[in-house]
């Protein structure tokens, strides 16, 4: 059997192709672990900032009317939970009038204040800020109005906080992977076990054991060993097959053999000579019977053959059955058979193996001349199957076939009558050249009433 | 007429011989390739009969060797196997016609006739075919030496048909070849003149086979 | 299989440079010594240049071919020279002892970074973003007349200090020193720090406020009055110029707090336009490597920070010098970070002066 793919093996592909999931598994996972570190590192580190912001809110009071700020020391040093980020502030009340800190640090865009904090992202000095502006509403005689205070730092921590967080999900989640990979691996190697299994089963096996594969609960692995066990027994019928055939046709051969051995005996000691031409004649009858059938046997031998091993060819049939009849007809043109022919078909071209062919057709021709009567009517016809396909059409207006022995004359070694002289391998020939062309095989009443051998190829292609 | 038999198998060649030699044809026989080349080197044979599977080199060596020297002789093939690739390779070696094994000693002759049939034609003006004899040039037939009168259609007709043995001629091939493009025809007038020679030919081994649907075979039945 | 697993190892390695696995662009020491081409080094320094003299001859001494410029300033006038840098003279390095201010440089964006396996050694408080570095570690201390003292228990924490202050009144009635933080940088850091770190130091300041302590703008003046006996106590004494001058002159003792001694910190950064960087970071990779240290340590009148120094002027030296008790010390050393800028803060400040003049300066006898 030939495969257009170049061998694989099933377990590496499995294992491959579950790797390349695995992995834009992780990639996805990745991704989505990278979202998360930055969620968790900029709330947990907003958090901070909006904590140290509220206690440098409360460091803002009132003084000679003015507000002013005593810059709490434990703001600074909560900030400093972020070690090697830069801090900046910023205190201003009034829309912008600076009370203390850094005094151009850049302002949320669009910017309404209220007592909610607002954070937002912004460079200044050469650095990306987060910050955060909380706003109070200041009540005090002479010193009303809002005041806002801003606190800003770098995002090295968060940057580390995001990093840590995606190195040790990543590395967690390539550890899982792996893990995920080891046991695809002895899953698939498990998996695979039955198949070497019954492998190693089949290949310790002698050639005269003939017991089933064992069933196996696996369901997956059912079919195939019904299928091995199928097979198996479609060669063990076979192979009955092909005994009862050989024992058929030696039967047949040594029947032949020893009625000639017989006649010759007789002939070698009669005494007198007038019957001898009577014994010769009788010998004579007899091998040719005998080479008849072995040359039945070769033909079909070859034709069974050839259907196992022969590629079909394009055959021009309408030739090849004209040929075939010219032939028939030299060789009997003797006699008073009737021969005809026609062809309904506008393209006749079928796929084929003429050898075979012509020897089945050949021999439903040699059958009708055979079985008919001497002023027999044998026409050859060629027709367009129903759907797709030729007919090869054989009629004789001999005594034909009854429907109920039809079966049985497509067997081999089955002669209808005791007394025709045929092989019973003519029919059995054009089945066994019909199978290997894939075709089917029709016994009918011809218009005569004689019989009708429907031999039908199946469509043509191109 | 002398023929040469290729055969190894003594027991058919012996009968062959004793057949042929019944018949009143004298028969030489060569058991392989070299000693056919040689006998062949002496004399002048007028027919090869010649098995293909013999010891040493085979028939189609010999087969393909005197075809390649450019001889003429015609070569009737027996071959033992069934299969129709050898018969065409045979042909296609040159053979001139082919048997398989076994074999009726009477189709054997009737082969070797036919054969020596086609190569004299064209060398005499006399041709027998069985119990008819043929004159080409006085175009005149007989059945058993008893002269037939035919008219000159049904001459023409003969002599194509004699042409033409166990080969199949349609209507149109034989409209084609007794009429000229001016000369109206019908089928009908071909059937006429047909039926009217095959009651010529009725005491004669010439049967002309219609074939329905195909055309007409003649073939000499001696 | 194989694929699978080159496959993860890429992705690994996809990650861990995603990750940031920073290279250290080390430009050794020894490639620098070996090259010694003509260079030269600007520091912008707030140190006394006899207090840095022997680290910097030590360096020169190793690579001739640089030539360094030093330019001396105050701490604020430092500060004030970074900002307004010219185009025409920036230097390759700034040293400071002003912790406060230098941090507020860095933060303000004025230094570069600078990464170097030297930096192992330094303990984290003196590290900050590996832009400032501090590579000294001097104790603040009380400073006395060992004269004056003679017969009296010596205040060895802030605690027994405010308590002697009280209960002493006479003895320490305008004899007690300690720096102006109006005018003193450093005295600013470390009253500033006092009140960061100590419960007491409202309590303390107003003992020494009892006392009529005179306040200076310098150590070396307060040093002088105390050997002369004018003072018998300099509080919050800057322990390098102390100790530097106790082992010279034998009528100085100095003491280590026990219940908590700041520790503050010469703080070095490149500045970010430095003309010579490779050179500035040569100088720094030095003065904070153990051979560098051990040049402080040995000679002062710094004392050195790397904790594998030794010599009169080392951490372990200090040690051994004043465990009394086998009292262990208890260093408090500053760290440098953002809370350093609370104070500089304009309005944080004028209120501190503010609370520290009433404390400090208060005149029973002049309303």
């Amino acid at each position: 059997m030939s495969t257009t793919e170049p061998d694989y093996s099933l377990r590496r592909r499995l294992v491959s192709r579950t790797t390349i999931l695995l992995m834009v598994v992780l990639l996805m996972l990745s991704f989505g672990v990278w979202h998360y570190a930055r969620q968790a590192a900029d709330y947990s580190y907003d958090r901070l900032l909006n904590s140290a912001s509220l206690s440098i809110m409360e460091g803002v009071l009132v003084r000679n009317g003015e507000p002013d700020l005593d810059l709490p020391y434990a703001a600074m040093e909560m900030m400093q939970l972020a070690p090697s980020d830069k801090v900046f502030y910023q205190v201003t009340h009034q829309a912008g009038v600076l009370i203390t800190g850094y005094p151009d640090l850049p302002r949320p865009p669009g910017f309404t204040p209220s007592e909610k904090p607002h954070f937002y992202n912004a460079r200044y000095k050469g650095e990306a800020l987060r910050l955060v502006m909380q706003s109070k509403r200041l009540t005090e005689a002479g010193a009303s109005g809002w005041v806002h205070v801003t606190l800003a730092h770098t995002r090295n921590a968060r940057q580390e906080l995001l990093a840590d967080i995606l190195y040790k999900a990543l590395l967690t989640l390539i550890g899982v992977m792996l893990l995920a990979l080891v046991i695809v691996w002895l899953g698939i190697n498990r998996a695979l076990q039955p198949l070497s299994l019954i492998s190693r089963t089949l290949q310790l096996r002698t050639p005269a054991d003939t017991s089933q594969l064992s069933a196996t609960p696996i369901q997956e692995v059912a079919p195939l060993v019904e299928a091995i066990n199928s097979y198996q027994q479609q060669l063990l019928h076979n192979l009955d097959t092909m005994k009862i055939f050989i024992a058929d046709a030696s039967h047949q051969i040594r029947t032949a053999l020893s009625a000639t051995q017989a006649q010759l005996d007789i002939a070698a000691q009669v005494a007198d000579p007038v019957t001898l031409p009577h014994r010769l004649g009788k010998i004579r009858q007899e091998h040719l019977r005998l080479s008849r059938l072995t040359n039945q046997l070769l033909a079909h031998a070859m034709v069974v053959h050839r259907g196992d091993t022969q590629q079909l060819d394009s055959i021009d049939i309408d030739v090849l059955l004209k040929q075939i009849l010219t032939e028939c007809v030299r060789d009997h043109a003797h006699s008073d058979i009737e021969f005809g022919y026609h062809c309904r078909c506008k393209n006749s071209v079928a796929p084929a193996d003429g050898v075979s062919l012509r020897e089945a057709i050949r021999n439903l021709l040699d059958n009708a001349v055979r079985y008919g009567p001497s002023n027999n009517q044998i026409t050859l016809g060629l027709e367009p199957a129903p759907t797709a396909g030729l007919d090869i059409i054989v009629d004789d207006s001999g005594p034909g076939i009854p429907p109920h022995l039809r079966r049985q004359a497509l067997q081999r070694f089955s002669r209808l009558s005791s007394t025709n002289e045929g092989s019973g391998l003519g029919l059995a020939i054009v089945e066994a050249v019909t199978q290997a062309h894939r075709g089917e095989l029709f016994i009918e009443s011809s218009p005569s009433g004689g019989l009708r051998i429907r031999l039908r190829l199946p469509g043509q292609f191109t | 007429m002398r023929m040469l038999l290729i055969e190894d198998n003594n027991t058919l060649a012996d009968a062959c011989r004793e057949y042929f030699c019944n018949l009143g044809h004298p028969l030489d026989r060569a058991g392989s390739v070299e000693e056919a080349e040689s006998t062949l080197s002496f004399g002048d044979f007028d027919l090869l009969i010649l098995d293909i599977n013999l010891p040493g080199r085979s028939g189609y060596q010999l087969l393909q060797s005197l075809r390649s020297q450019g001889s003429k002789i015609p070569v009737l093939v027996l071959t033992a196997r069934a299969e129709v690739d050898d018969r065409v390779s045979a042909l296609d070696l040159g053979a001139d016609d082919y048997l398989v094994k076994p074999f009726d000693f009477r189709e054997l002759a009737a082969r070797c006739r036919a054969l020596l049939r086609r190569e004299r034609g064209d060398a005499s003006n006399l041709m027998q075919y069985g119990n008819l004899t043929y004159d080409l040039a006085a175009q005149s037939m007989r059945i058993n030496d008893q002269p037939i009168d035919l008219r000159p259609r049904e001459i023409q007709l003969l002599e194509l048909f004699l042409k033409n043995l166990d080969r199949v001629l349609t209507k149109d091939d034989i409209a084609n070849r007794l009429y000229t493009f001016n000369e109206a025809y019908t089928p009908n007038a071909i059937e006429q003149a047909l039926t009217r020679l095959r009651k010529q030919l009725a005491a004669s081994t010439l049967i002309i086979k219609t074939i329905r649907g195909l055309g007409y075979l003649a073939h000499v039945n001696d | 299989m194989r694929t699978a697993l080159l496959g993860l190892a890429s992705l690994v390695l996809l990650a861990t440079a995603l990750l940031g696995a920073r290279q250290f662009n080390n430009t050794g020491l020894e490639s620098a010594r070996a090259q010694s081409e003509e260079q030269s080094l600007l520091i912008y320094s707030a140190t006394d240049r006899t207090a840095i003299a022997p680290l910097l001859d030590a360096f020169q001494r190793l690579y001739p071919a640089v030539t360094l410029h030093y330019r001396e300033f105050n701490t604020m006038e430092l500060d004030q020279k970074m900002r307004q840098l010219s185009n025409y003279e920036t230097p390759d390095l700034v040293i400071s002892s002003a912790m406060d201010l230098q941090v507020r440089l860095v933060n303000d964006g004025f230094a570069q970074a600078f990464e170097d396996p030297v930096l192992n050694e330094l303990p984290d408080w003196a590290n900050w973003r590996n832009e400032a570095f501090g590579f000294s570690y001097e104790p603040i201390v009380f400073v006395y007349n060992k004269a004056a003292f003679n017969g009296r228990d010596l205040p060895r924490t802030h605690e027994a200090l405010a308590t002697a202050l009280r209960s002493d009144g006479l003895f320490f009635q305008h004899r007690v020193g300690s720096y102006d933080v109006r005018t003193s940088g450093v005295g600013y850091l470390v009253a500033s720090q006092d009140e960061v770190t100590s419960s007491i130091s409202g309590r303390l300041q107003e003992s020494l406020g009892r006392a009529f302590t005179q306040v200076y703008c310098c150590t070396a003046q307060i040093l002088d009055a105390i050997s002369s006996g004018e003072l018998v106590l300099g509080y919050n004494m800057l322990g390098s110029y102390a100790l530097a001058r106790a082992y010279a002159d034998p009528r100085l003792g100095v003491i280590v707090p026990h219940d908590y001694a700041l520790v503050v910190s010469r703080v070095a950064f490149i500045p970010k336009q430095a003309p010579n960087p490779a050179g500035a970071k040569t100088l720094l990779r030095y003065m904070l490597s153990l051979e560098g240290q051990q040049v402080i340590g040995q000679q002062g009148e710094l004392v050195a920070i790397h904790p594998q120094a030794t010599g009169p002027y080392s951490v372990s030296a200090l040690q051994q010098q004043q465990t009394i008790h086998q009292q262990s010390l208890n260093f408090h050393p500053i760290a440098l970070g953002p809370a350093l800028m609370v104070y500089l803060d304009q309005s944080k400040r004028r209120r501190f002066v503010n609370e520290w003049q009433n404390a400090l300066l208060y005149d029973p006898i002049i309303p």
